[in-house]
C-alpha cells in the first residue's frame, strides 16, 4: 500500500515514519506538512493510504478531505482535540492519538490489511478519471463527517453553489456545483435526471411516463425524481439493452 | 388610570430599600400616635386639640429623623466603628428630646392648644418628656443602624463572594490552559521521536517539560512573582514549542535587566505567549516571529508579546474569552492602574500589558 504523512510538524511525521519501518505491506511514499502540499502529491501519487493530522495551519485536516474528489483510506493522528475527537465517535473512522501507541498502530494498521477487497478500491488506470461507485468520498456537515462509498449515495441534488447528498437517511451539503460533479461521475453508474439532480443508477426501482415525454422515476428511498424530456432518450438508451 | 400608572412607575423607580425606610418611618410613627391617641381616648378626652396633638407629632417626627438620616448619610456615619458610632447617637438623642420638648410641650401643647402650663411644669416632670422623647430617637437610631449596617454587612459579603467566584474562575481557567492538553501531547510526541535521531536534545526536552510543569504548578497559586520566574517558564515553554516547529518559529527577547524583578501575576504573560503561538505562527504555513518585550517606563512595567499573524477582534471564540480573563484579572488585581490591549500592526499582532512597576515589599500590599 502507498501511504502518504501529512502533518505539519516534521518530527511528528518521523516518528510515524519510525513507527510503519516495520510494516512491509506499507509503503511511504511522500511526507507532506501542510493541506496544500498534501493536494498536489495525492493528485500526483494516488496513494492508498493517508496518515493525516487534523490541526494544521491554515486548512485543516478535515478541509483537506473536503478538497478531494475522494478519499483514500485516512488514519487520523491527531494530539488532543474534543470536536475531532468527537467527530470520530459518530462515525468510529480510525485514529491515533499522539505520541501514537505502537499496539494501537498495530490493530488499525491490522484492521486496514485485513479489509475486504471493496474497501481497498484499486481499479484499473480507466476508473482513475472517473470516479467509480466503489470509491469513497469524504463528507462533512457541522460536527459529523463521514466516509461514504459512492454506490451507497441515491442521488445528488443541486442547491445553489452546494450539492445536497443523499445517503443513508443523512443529506449534507458540499462546496461543488452539480455540472462539475457530473463531469466527475461515472456515467454507467450516475446519470444526470435534469437541471436539480443526479440519480444513482443502481438505485433505481421503477420507470413510469411523465408529462411532456418526460419520465418519473422511483429510487428505492422512496424519493421520485422527473427525468426531462431532454434527457429521457438517453436515459431509455442506457437503461435498455 | 393615567395616574395610577404613574404613580405606579414612581414606586418602582424607589428601590426597595427606600420603600422599606418609608413605610418603616410611616408605620413606626403610626404605632407611636396610634398608641398615644389610645391611652388619651380611654381616660376620656378625644377632640379636635387631640387629633391635632398627634398629627403634628406624626409629622414633625418624620421630619426630624428624617433630617437625622440626611445627616447620617451626608457625614458617611455607616462607615463608622460602633464605638464611634454610639456617642454621636447619643448626643442626636439629646439634642432631640430638647428639640421635641419645645416643639411638642412649648409649641403644641402651651403655645397653640394651651392644655399645659410650662410654669406649672417640675423640672422632675419636664425631664421626664425630655428622656421620653430622646428614649424614642434612641430607639429610631437603633432600628435604622440594625437594618442599615446589617443591609450594608450583607452587601459587602456578595461583593467579597463575587470576588472569590471570579478569582475561583480565572484560577480554573490558567489551570486549564496551563494543563493544554493539545500542546503537552504534542511535545511528547515530538520528544519521542528526538529520542531516536537526538537523544541528548530529547533528555534536555524532558527537563524542560517537567520544569514547566512542575512552575506552572507551583507558581499559579502565588499571587505576584518576580518577573524573571515567570520568564523561566516562558523560555522552557517556547524551547518546547521551537521542537515542534523547529525553523518556522523564530524566537527573540527584549527584556530590560531591571525589568526582572518586577512582581507580575503568574502566568498571565505565559498566557498571552501561548495565545500568540496557538492563534499566531500555529496557523502560518511559513511560520512567523514570536518576540517578548519587557520595559519600564515612568512608574509602569510595560509587558509586550508580539508575534506574526492577524489580530481578528470579531472572532468570538476561547481567545476573546482568554483575553477577558485577562482584563478581568488584572482589574482585580489593579483596579484601573492596570491595562490590557490587543492590535495589528505591520503584519505583527501586538499583545500589551501595561500595570503598576512595583517590588516585592510593595506587592505585599496588594495581598489579600
Amino acid at each position: 500500500m502507498k501511504a502518504i504523512l501529512v502533518d505539519d510538524e516534521r518530527l511528528a511525521r518521523q516518528e510515524l515514519r519510525n513507527l510503519l519501518k516495520k510494516y512491509s505491506q506499507i509503503e511511504v511514499i511522500d511526507e507532506c506538512a501542510n493541506a496544500e502540499e498534501a493536494i498536489a502529491s495525492i493528485d500526483k501519487h494516488d496513494p492508498d493510504l493517508l496518515f493525516l493530522d487534523i490541526q494544521m495551519p491554515e486548512k485543516n485536516g478535515f478541509d483537506l478531505l473536503e478538497d478531494l474528489d475522494k478519499a483514500p483510506q485516512v488514519i487520523f493522528v491527531t494530539a488532543y482535540d474534543e470536536y475531532a475527537i468527537n467527530a470520530f465517535e459518530v462515525n468510529a473512522l480510525d485514529y491515533l492519538l499522539k505520541p501514537v501507541d505502537p499496539d494501537r498502530l498495530d490493530d488499525a494498521v491490522n484492521k486496514l490489511l485485513a479489509a475486504p477487497e471493496e474497501t481497498t478500491p484499486r481499479k484499473t488506470s480507466e476508473t482513475k478519471e472517473r470516479l467509480s461507485e466503489d470509491d469513497q468520498i469524504f463528507l462533512k456537515d457541522g460536527e459529523k463527517c463521514w466516509f461514504v462509498t459512492l454506490k451507497d449515495v441515491s442521488m445528488f441534488e443541486s442547491e445553489g453553489n452546494y450539492v445536497r447528498v443523499f445517503f443513508d437517511g443523512n443529506k449534507p451539503l458540499i462546496l461543488k456545483s452539480l455540472n462539475n460533479l457530473e463531469l466527475r461521475l461515472d456515467g454507467r453508474s450516475f446519470f444526470r435526471a435534469n437541471r436539480k439532480f443526479i440519480i444513482n443508477l443502481k438505485w433505481v426501482e421503477g420507470i413510469e411516463n411523465w408529462f411532456n415525454g418526460g419520465l418519473l422515476v422511483k429510487l428505492r428511498n422512496g424519493e421520485k425524481i422527473e427525468i426531462s424530456r431532454r434527457q429521457a432518450a438517453k436515459f431509455k438508451d442506457i437503461m435498455s439493452l | 388610570m393615567v395616574y395610577r400608572s404613574k404613580s405606579l412607575t414612581f414606586i418602582r423607580r424607589m428601590d426597595n430599600k427606600k420603600l422599606f425606610y418609608w413605610s418603616a418611618q410611616v408605620s413606626g410613627w403610626g404605632l407611636l400616635i396610634f398608641l398615644a391617641g389610645i391611652i388619651n381616648y380611654t381616660s376620656g378626652t378625644f377632640d379636635f386639640g387631640l387629633v391635632f396633638y398627634l398629627l403634628s407629632i406624626f409629622t414633625f417626627g418624620i421630619l426630624l429623623t428624617h433630617f437625622y438620616r440626611y445627616l447620617i448619610i451626608r457625614l458617611d456615619w455607616l462607615r463608622l466603628s460602633i464605638l464611634k458610632l454610639l456617642p454621636r447617637a447619643v448626643i442626636v438623642a439629646i439634642i432631640f428630646g430638647v428639640v421635641f420638648f419645645f416643639f411638642e410641650t412649648i409649641l403644641i401643647r402651651e403655645i397653640i392648644l394651651g392644655t399645659t402650663n410650662i410654669s406649672l411644669l417640675s423640672v422632675w416632670n419636664s425631664f421626664n418628656i425630655f428622656l421620653n422623647w430622646a428614649g424614642i430617637c434612641t430607639l429610631w437610631s437603633l432600628f435604622y443602624f440594625a437594618f442599615t449596617l446589617s443591609e450594608n454587612y450583607r452587601k459587602e459579603e456578595i461583593k467579597n463572594l463575587k470576588f472569590e467566584a471570579s478569582k475561583t474562575e480565572i484560577e480554573l481557567n490558567n489551570l486549564k490552559s496551563q494543563l493544554n492538553p493539545h500542546f503537552m501531547f504534542n511535545s511528547m510526541n515530538s520528544i519521542r521521536a528526538l529520542v531516536d535521531e537526538n537523544p541528548k536534545q530529547a533528555k534536555n526536552s524532558i527537563t524542560q517539560l517537567s520544569n514547566l510543569l512542575r512552575n506552572t504548578l507551583l507558581i499559579g497559586r502565588k499571587k505576584f512573582i518576580p518577573l524573571e520566574e515567570e520568564m523561566n517558564v516562558i523560555k522552557d515553554y517556547l524551547q518546547l514549542e521551537g521542537i515542534r516547529y523547529e525553523e518556522r518559529l523564530n524566537v527573540a527577547y527584549n527584556i530590560e535587566p531591571e525589568a526582572l524583578q518586577c512582581q507580575i501575576p503568574p502566568l498571565m504573560l505565559q498566557t498571552i505567549v501561548e495565545n500568540g503561538i496557538k492563534h499566531g505562527i500555529s496557523k502560518l504555513t511559513k511560520g512567523g516571529t514570536l518576540r517578548v518585550v519587557a520595559k519600564l517606563q515612568d512608574d509602569h512595567l510595560n509587558l509586550r508579546v508580539e508575534n506574526s499573524g492577524v489580530y481578528d477582534a470579531t472572532a468570538t471564540s476561547d481567545t476573546s474569552i482568554g483575553l477577558n480573563n485577562t482584563r478581568k484579572r488584572l482589574a482585580l488585581i489593579f483596579g484601573n492602574d492596570a491595562s490590557f490591549s490587543i492590535y495589528n500592526e505591520n503584519n505583527m499582532v501586538i499583545a500589551n500589558i501595561i500595570l503598576p512597576k512595583q517590588y516585592d515589599n510593595e506587592s505585599n500590599s496588594r495581598r489579600r
